[in-house]
């Protein structure tokens, strides 16, 4: 065995090491943060989310973009959280232990690594080409998708953790297992589902790449999902990317807006979970 | 080695051959040193089984009167899990407003058999029931059974407490909200009879609002209790359900399955033996599967037919 200074030593080594690792990861997301807090801040007004957009030469606000970001996420919730949830529900309740069920766990794994600009080109061939042009209904079906893996892990997660012997105790009682599942597991994990489904609306709120080839984007006020719906994320792709010094800015200021909202619902997510408990 | 080959002798020659010793064979001593009983092996500490003093006029009455009707009757009940036989040919009678204990060392498959009675296997894949379980005149382990009433009729109690993450009064309240008693004054009235029962009422009239997760241990474990009495079930099942618990918590719960004999007969997996002497009407020893002996508690633990029984419950093997 080696003498006690040399271990001393290897674990001083050892902690230098992680904690400069630590540093340099969480100073780069500080600078990303800085980065957009400063440049957003200086063009950040409420016309940005009030007004319509302007020319080039400045004025104006990306207030459909907002909204549409709003109605497509809404609706790619309503339908992918509570298709993950019941799908979570089947991988950990009813499909505990079978063959079928671990493969679909693996699938979504794998889907939830999928790049999402992957996603988009599926989306586009299967609802943006035959229904002849960009539309929102597409965009909502591509953040869905992206949302509906990760909904379900954590809802399966969620519910396996919930102790066997509580679902033993109710069906002991007579209550019949669907009763189980709704009135007391469901209870029992309520704030890790909610959780997982907060930090899914994260996740898809700052999407872009899916976007692109489905809802793309307009310059017009526009909420009917049969028609392309603007978006932020693809605003800020499109403005950041445009030779003109106004709209670079306002792109600064929606990637601020965007940004604090997505750390709202993941602080709100990990919240949740606290209050609980 | 020398232990197990003798055990293994008795299980083959004395195994199941008594079942059902007559009882009222007259008072037995309140204490008794069980003396060792082989020379081979020394015995650490001499086990001293107690039969409590206070409960002693009951008990003698109880043993004098002839024997309450049966509930429950096992018959050549054998179970698998697969292809492997884990409960062999039980025969076993469960007395109506009596506690019966089973004993035996783990794995003996006592929590098996107590699964049996409310068919908690049939959650899992893969085993299956040969035999018969009869109540009422019918074979609860029909195929057609139906498991949502028969729950109702043998209630639970579990090792670890169990409390539904709702109020106290919505734990009691859940299962007469499943028999579809929803009359407010009802469900009020048979909450405060179930947790009196349990001995929990005093302790929660209070805080009846509050949620059950923040009750102490052995405070939850009575709730588990009050909550299966609520639906008033012909039967209790326990399992180790205090082995979890401190001994004041413990013995709150064991002075209440006394009181509750009245209205519920028990069955109770205990790997205690104290616990099984000082409660217990009737024991049942149970090993590798197989039912060894059977009868009144004071018999079991005083005088025993098999050799196996008497060194069990003087803590000679297991």
């Amino acid at each position: 065995m080696r003498s006690h200074r040399g271990r001393v030593w290897t674990s001083r080594v050892a902690l230098t090491l992680a904690t400069l690792c630590a540093l340099f990861g969480l100073g780069l997301l500080f600078l990303i943060l800085y980065d957009i807090a400063s440049h957003g801040f200086k063009s950040l007004s409420l016309s940005l989310l009030t007004e319509d957009p302007a020319g080039p030469m400045g004025g104006g606000g990306l207030k459909g973009a907002f909204l549409g970001q709003g109605l497509l996420t809404l609706v790619a919730t309503l339908v992918g959280a509570p298709l993950g949830i019941l799908a979570g529900t089947y991988l950990a309740e009813y499909g505990r232990d079978k063959r079928f069920a671990k493969m679909v766990l693996n699938l979504c794994d794998l889907a939830m690594s999928l790049p999402s600009i992957v996603v988009g080109i599926f989306v586009y061939s299967i609802l943006v080409k035959p229904m002849g042009g960009f539309n929102g209904w597409a965009g909502a079906a591509a953040l869905a998708i992206i949302m509906i893996p990760l909904v379900t892990r954590t809802t399966e997660s969620m519910l396996a953790m919930v102790p066997w012997t509580l679902r033993e105790a109710a069906l002991a009682l007579g209550s019949p297992y669907y009763k189980v599942i709704i009135q007391i597991v469901y209870r029992k994990a309520a704030s890790g589902i909610l959780t997982g489904v907060l930090l899914a609306i994260a996740r898809i709120a700052g999407e872009t790449a899916p976007l692109m080839f489905t809802s793309f984007n307009n310059n017009y006020f526009e909420l009917n999902m049969n028609r392309p719906v603007p978006s932020i994320t693809v605003s800020v792709y499109q403005y950041a990317g445009s030779p003109y010094e106004a709209w670079i800015s306002q792109a600064w200021a929606a990637a601020l807006v965007v940004t604090g909202v997505v750390l709202f619902l993941s602080v709100l997510g990990r919240l949740a979970v606290k209050w609980r408990s | 080695m020398d232990k197990l080959a003798r055990v293994s002798e008795v299980s083959q020659t004395e195994v199941k051959s008594e079942i059902n010793p007559p009882l009222g064979q007259g008072l037995v001593k309140v204490t008794e040193t069980i003396a060792k009983t082989t020379a081979s092996e020394p015995l650490e500490t001499p086990v001293t089984v107690e039969v409590k003093e206070s409960p002693k006029p009951e008990k003698a009455a109880l043993e004098a009167k002839p024997q309450p009707p049966k509930l429950l009757t096992i018959e050549k009940l054998n179970f698998y899990f697969g292809d492997h036989k884990v409960l062999k040919d039980v025969d076993l009678p469960i007395l109506e407003n009596s506690i019966t204990s089973l004993i035996g060392p783990s794995g003996c498959g006592k929590t098996t058999l107590l699964r049996c009675f409310n068919r908690m296997h049939d959650l899992y894949p893969n085993n299956h029931y040969e035999g018969k379980i009869v109540m009422d005149g019918r074979n609860i382990l029909d195929k057609g059974e139906d498991l949502i009433w028969l729950r109702s009729r043998l209630g639970m109690v579990f090792q670890k407490p169990t409390p539904f993450p709702m109020s106290v009064y919505d734990n009691i309240a859940y299962g007469l909200k499943l028999k579809k008693i929803t009359n407010k004054p009802l469900v009020r009235e048979l909450v405060e009879k179930s947790l009196k029962q349990a001995n929990l009422w005093e302790e929660v009239k209070d805080r009846l609002k509050e949620s059950a997760l923040g009750l102490s241990g052995g405070q939850q474990q009575r709730l588990s209790i009050a909550r299966s009495l609520a639906v008033s079930p012909a039967v209790l099942l326990f399992d180790e359900a205090t082995s979890a618990l401190d001994p004041i918590s413990s013995a709150k719960i064991e002075e209440m399955m006394v009181e509750l004999k009245k209205e519920v007969t028990m069955v109770v997996v205990t790997h205690n033996m104290q616990q099984a002497a000082r409660i217990s009407d009737y024991t049942a020893l149970m090993w590798l599967g197989s039912l060894v002996e059977y009868g009144a508690t004071t018999d079991i633990f005083t005088r025993p037919k098999m050799k196996m029984t008497e060194q069990y419950v003087a803590g000679n093997f297991g």
